[in-house]
């Protein structure tokens, strides 16, 4: 298929729309991404997680990204074609990951996400606000991002994280239902600075974290049983149980949004034996690349390595999470103490 | 000819482990024991020789253990058969005594992404019918 077709079709297609012009310009693993969009709707759903990255400058735009819906546009979006593309159950297919052009499309939904490695432009196409899914706008233009990040030391991860005033960062990487929401949650509460839960940006030549959304999902009875006080701030209470509880958790408004990484913890569920042990390079790597690259299939190799690199660079641990908090508390301020820089 | 890891491979040595992911498939293997030795000095020719030239460091009951895994590693088409780097002498890397058993371990969460399959029916718009699920 020739994707730069379609890709630049589809650009001259938004860019002919007449529509008013709604534009946010935020700051982005320290460079700089306009948002651009033609429905109000869209930006109410998709840009609250961002929001707390908004910048006024817009001198020197890194990434410019389009996210539309046909029911915005004057003309319906175009489908590619097809042909006898094959995906895989996540959704990836290779013919679709290509050097100049990255399309990322699952079939079982009519949203598109595609890229010029070229340009720095990404769209997000969607039939209509009704078909989104859910956790679509709890990160917000992951796969573009992703893609944009293909060619810079940057890299998105599966992972929680947290910071300490001073600047110390833990990421805590593993795959869903592994304890990143409840662990980053935790620490937050005790005064930590949450820099995310799901997915953060890494520089990985410096390693530093930088805060990206500002979503929290958790499963409801996790809500219910551990943070019931923040059950109230909940924004999809309606939604229960079909979605999980979403909540945004806000940082020191002074903290900076990003700080250099000091440890990778992993964290695993483990009521018998709690603690913070050292853990091997290997084990660290297992629980950050698959996941990340799971749901982030395209620029494998680039990805892997970006992410190999930063679990060779860093000082790596388990830490067997049991439910008691206090004890947890205990645990992690001992080691602060005794990795803080 | 010789042998070598897949282009589409990543292999790496992290103490006494390798950790194997094949960016394809999106599937991850771990490999300890033994074998880590003969794996180190990719590419080569021949696994028996390999085996020999390191003479009393491998005992036959490990020799035995290495080709199972070999053998997996084959299976699983991490290795390329026919590399030509085969020919070129291979630089010699120190041994790594590990009590590690050999063992090949992998990682299956995400063997799903195996299946593959092209959009079949189509709208007038030429976007398939959609049936949502949560990742």
């Amino acid at each position: 298929m020739n994707l730069k077709k379609y890709f630049s079709n589809s650009l001259n297609h938004i860019k002919s729309n007449v529509s008013v012009v709604l534009e946010d310009t935020i700051s982005l693993g320290g460079k700089t991404a306009k948002l651009t969009t033609f429905s109000k709707d869209l930006k109410d759903l998709f840009f609250p997680s961002l929001a707390h990255l908004k910048v006024l400058s817009d001198e020197f735009i890194d990434l410019q990204l389009y996210y539309v819906s046909d029911d915005c546009l004057d003309i319906p979006f175009s489908a590619p074609n097809w042909g006898n593309i094959e995906f895989d159950a996540q959704g990836y297919a290779s013919e679709l990951d290509q050097k100049e052009i990255g399309v990322f499309f699952q079939p079982w939904l009519r949203q598109i996400f595609m890229y010029s490695y070229a340009e720095n432009i990404g769209i997000y196409w969607v039939k209509s606000l009704s078909e989104i899914p859910w956790w679509e706008a709890t990160f917000s233009f992951r796969t573009i991002f992703h893609m944009w990040t293909r060619n810079t030391p940057l890299q998105l991860m599966h992972a929680g994280a947290i910071a300490t005033e001073n600047g110390n960062a833990y990421l805590f990487p593993a795959k869903s239902g592994s304890g990143k929401s409840t662990t980053t949650c935790m620490l937050s509460e005790a005064g930590y600075v949450y820099l995310g839960d799901d997915y953060v940006l890494i520089d990985t030549d410096k390693n530093i974290v930088y805060k990206l959304y500002g979503t929290t999902k958790m499963e409801w009875d996790n809500l219910e049983s551990r943070f019931s006080h923040l059950l109230p701030r909940a924004i999809n209470l309606n939604q229960r149980p079909n979605q999980k509880g979403i909540l945004y958790l806000e940082s020191n408004k002074q903290f900076k949004n990003f700080a250099s990484i000091c440890a990778i913890i992993v964290p695993e569920v483990n009521n018998e034996n709690s603690g913070i042990i050292k853990a091997s390079i290997a084990h660290s790597l297992f629980a950050s690349a698959p996941t990340t690259l799971h749901h982030l299939p395209h620029n494998r190799s680039e990805s892997y390595t970006k992410i190999r690199k930063l679990s060779s660079n860093l000082p790596n641990f388990i830490w067997k999470l049991n439910a008691d908090k206090k004890i947890l508390l205990h645990q992690f301020q001992e080691f602060y103490n005794e990795t803080a820089t | 000819l010789g042998y070598n890891w897949k282009k589409v491979v990543a292999a790496d040595l992290f103490d006494d482990e390798y950790i194997i992911a094949n960016l394809n498939t999106g599937l991850y293997y771990s490999v300890q024991g033994t074998i880590i030795n003969v794996l180190q000095c990719f590419p080569f020719e021949s696994i028996d020789k390999k085996i020999e030239d390191f003479g009393e460091k491998i005992t036959l009951v490990n020799k035995k253990k290495i080709m199972e895994v070999w053998d997996e590693l084959i299976s699983e088409e991490l290795i390329d058969l026919n590399h030509p780097e085969g020919l070129l002498p291979a630089v010699d890397k120190e041994f790594i005594e590990t009590e590690k058993k050999c063992n090949l371990s992998k990682y299956a969460d995400m063997q799903d992404l195996l299946a593959l399959d092209p959009i079949h029916e189509v709208d007038e718009k030429g976007w398939p019918e959609i049936n949502a699920t949560e990742e």
